[in-house]
């Protein structure tokens, strides 16, 4: 083989400092979670529920103020409650979706692959590392959620009578960007954990299910059945939506604390981040 | 280019290297050990992935264990699995490389056109990396390693799943990298023949333990302690006169090996060949293949 060497010089310029690196691994990784066919998928049919709610709430509200202007009783608005049933009930299985294809395979792909490997053979920490692989999963996951959340609040917010409603109803743009980043966080952090603990993307996907849906099914099952509220405790998506429905002002579905489903989010995500930043501290284990 | 004092790495009961001591000068490094040596272990700790129980590791004159993310920008490292980005072209591959290793955005792209021409990839390297073959995968992870400019490159079974000519071409290009591209290398590989063909100084490892370290040149000649000597005729009759004088003799078809005596030197032979009127065609130190060396450096090692 003839060797082609197109010309060799030593590089004697600066290095680039470990910011501009974060900010080159974190955009890589975002490229690459967001290339494949199926998230592009998910993140545009996860839209189309958000049409749905957009036409209820509208309907809601012009009903409400017809009646109210023709004289009749003032009601409850029960419209922006609907802001709260599009993030949960509609966008919860989309962000789920969506941890799926890009949260559980995150760290356990690139030790199937060998990137792990590739990263850490490079001047790249732990801290960005996880801080990129973090920052990629859950931004996809959480623009499932906040984007129609935000949409369905601006909606809302657009609809209203005058100036003085408008800003009683701003609120409710926060509590909708509050939840949707609750949501991607409680949705990406366990996910990523459980990626680290295997080297099989589908092991990690396949245990992110089971933990998501059997508490749930279980919790709620239990709960109801023995009439302890606390059991539901046990389930994620249980939790998320009793902090929902504080952040919305909507009776919550069991009559618990609102500072417990909030410790439970909490506890997860503390033993989420613990069990991803010990497993990275590992990486000869991984690599 | 690298100074182990004292290093110790343990894992659990497990000691994966014990008190190695070593200083290398820059130039084409072989390192060989059998499976457990602690060749991979040594790697990692020398790219500042894993911290030493005990001692001290001084690389490019970097402490490996206080400041690896310098290190690391200056060190290559070819690993033997596969280390790909899925996802990516060559290019985009080798860029993102050097970039992660600080080199600015548009010297890391030229640098990785540059690269991929070298290890011969320059009309793939617009496709993606999974799509390449074993030889052509490890054409790129060669690329990956050198892209960001390194003083000393890591290579750990360079030659894996090639084929011959693949095998052939791939120490051709590694062995011209340090001319090439002024850079220290430290190969390690379990085919011997790929360690003699590309190395001049060897380093031995067996179960966590330095076995040897120098030249290549001295191992091959220095575990044989012996001459090889050729006569016109009758080799057997200068056999038997030497055997006389106390040296152990071997015939190798028209060549003897022989083992001086303690104390003796080559003027034993010369005077014995003078004594049985035999004429000398040949005399120099005898050199035994690299797998011979390894073999009785491993031995000596269990021995001890």
């Amino acid at each position: 083989m003839t060797i082609r060497d197109l010309g060799y010089k030593p590089y004697e310029g600066d290095r680039l400092a470990s910011r501009a690196r974060q900010m080159l691994l974190t955009k890589r990784s975002l490229a690459l979670a967001w290339a494949p066919g199926l998230v592009k998928a998910t993140m545009i049919v996860g839209l189309l529920p958000l049409l749905v709610c957009a036409v209820i709430l509208y309907f809601k509200v012009k009903a409400r103020m017809m009646i109210m202007g023709a004289g009749g009783p003032a009601t409850a608005d029960d419209a922006t409650n609907w802001i709260y049933y599009g993030i949960y009930w509609c966008q919860l299985w989309f962000a789920f979706a969506m941890s799926l294809l890009v949260a559980a395979p995150a760290v356990a792909g690139d030790v199937a692959s060998g990137a792990f490997q590739f990263y850490f053979a490079r001047p790249i920490t732990r801290g960005h590392y996880a801080a990129a692989k973090l920052v990629a999963a859950g931004v996809l996951v959480t623009l499932v959620v906040a984007i129609p959340g935000l949409l369905l609040a601006m909606l809302r917010l657009g609809l209203a009578k005058d100036g003085a409603e408008a800003l009683g109803l701003l609120p409710y743009v926060l509590s909708a960007l509050l939840f949707s980043v609750v949501m991607g966080l409680s949705l990406t952090l366990p996910a990523l954990a459980l990626s680290a603990l295997t080297r099989k993307p589908g092991y990690a996907q396949g245990g992110w299910s089971a933990i998501f849906f059997m508490p749930w099914v279980l919790g709620e099952g239990l709960a109801a059945s023995a009439d302890m509220p606390l059991l539901a405790l046990f389930s994620l998506p249980t939790c998320l939506r009793l902090v929902g429905q504080g952040l919305f002002g909507i009776e919550r579905s069991y009559d618990l604390h609102i500072l417990l489903p909030v410790g439970v989010v909490v506890a997860i995500l503390s033993l989420s981040v613990w069990t991803l930043w010990s497993r990275l501290s590992r990486v000869e284990d991984l690599a | 280019m690298l100074r182990l004092v004292d290093l110790s790495k343990r894992y659990g009961s497990v000691e994966a290297l014990q008190s190695i001591d070593l200083q290398l000068k820059k130039g084409k490094v072989g390192l060989l050990g059998p499976n457990g040596a602690g060749k991979s272990t040594l790697f990692k700790i020398l790219l500042g992935l894993v911290a030493p129980s005990r001692g001290q590791v001084e690389v490019l004159g970097f402490d490996a264990a206080a400041r690896p993310l310098a290190l690391r920008e200056r060190v290559g490292y070819m690993p033997e699995r596969d280390s790909l980005v899925p996802g990516l072209d060559a290019v985009e591959l080798c860029t993102f490389a050097g970039e992660l290793c600080g080199l600015p955005p548009a010297e890391a792209r030229e640098r990785a056109n540059s690269v991929l021409s070298y290890v011969g990839l320059d009309d793939k390297r617009y496709l993606k990396v999974t799509t390449y073959s074993t030889g052509q995968k490890q054409r790129v992870k060669l690329a990956q390693a050198i892209v960001h400019d390194p003083e000393l490159l890591l290579l750990d079974e360079p030659t894996n799943g090639l084929d011959p000519r693949g095998r052939d071409e791939m120490l051709a290009l590694i062995a011209q990298l340090p001319e090439r591209r002024g850079c220290s290398i430290i190969l390690s590989s379990h085919l011997l023949p790929d360690v003699e063909a590309v190395c001049e100084d060897i380093v031995v490892l067996d179960a966590g333990r330095l076995r040897y370290t120098g030249p290549m040149a001295e191992l091959r000649g220095a575990n044989s302690g012996g001459y090889e000597v050729e006569v016109k005729a009758d080799p057997e009759k200068l056999a038997v006169l030497l055997r006389a004088k106390g040296c152990e003799v071997s015939r190798e078809g028209q060549r003897l090996g022989v083992w001086l005596p303690d104390g003796a030197d080559t003027s034993l032979i010369l005077r014995e060949a003078t004594t049985g009127a035999l004429q000398i065609r040949h005399l120099a130190p005898r050199r035994v293949s690299l797998e011979t060396a390894f073999l009785e450096v491993l031995k000596k090692g269990e021995a001890a």
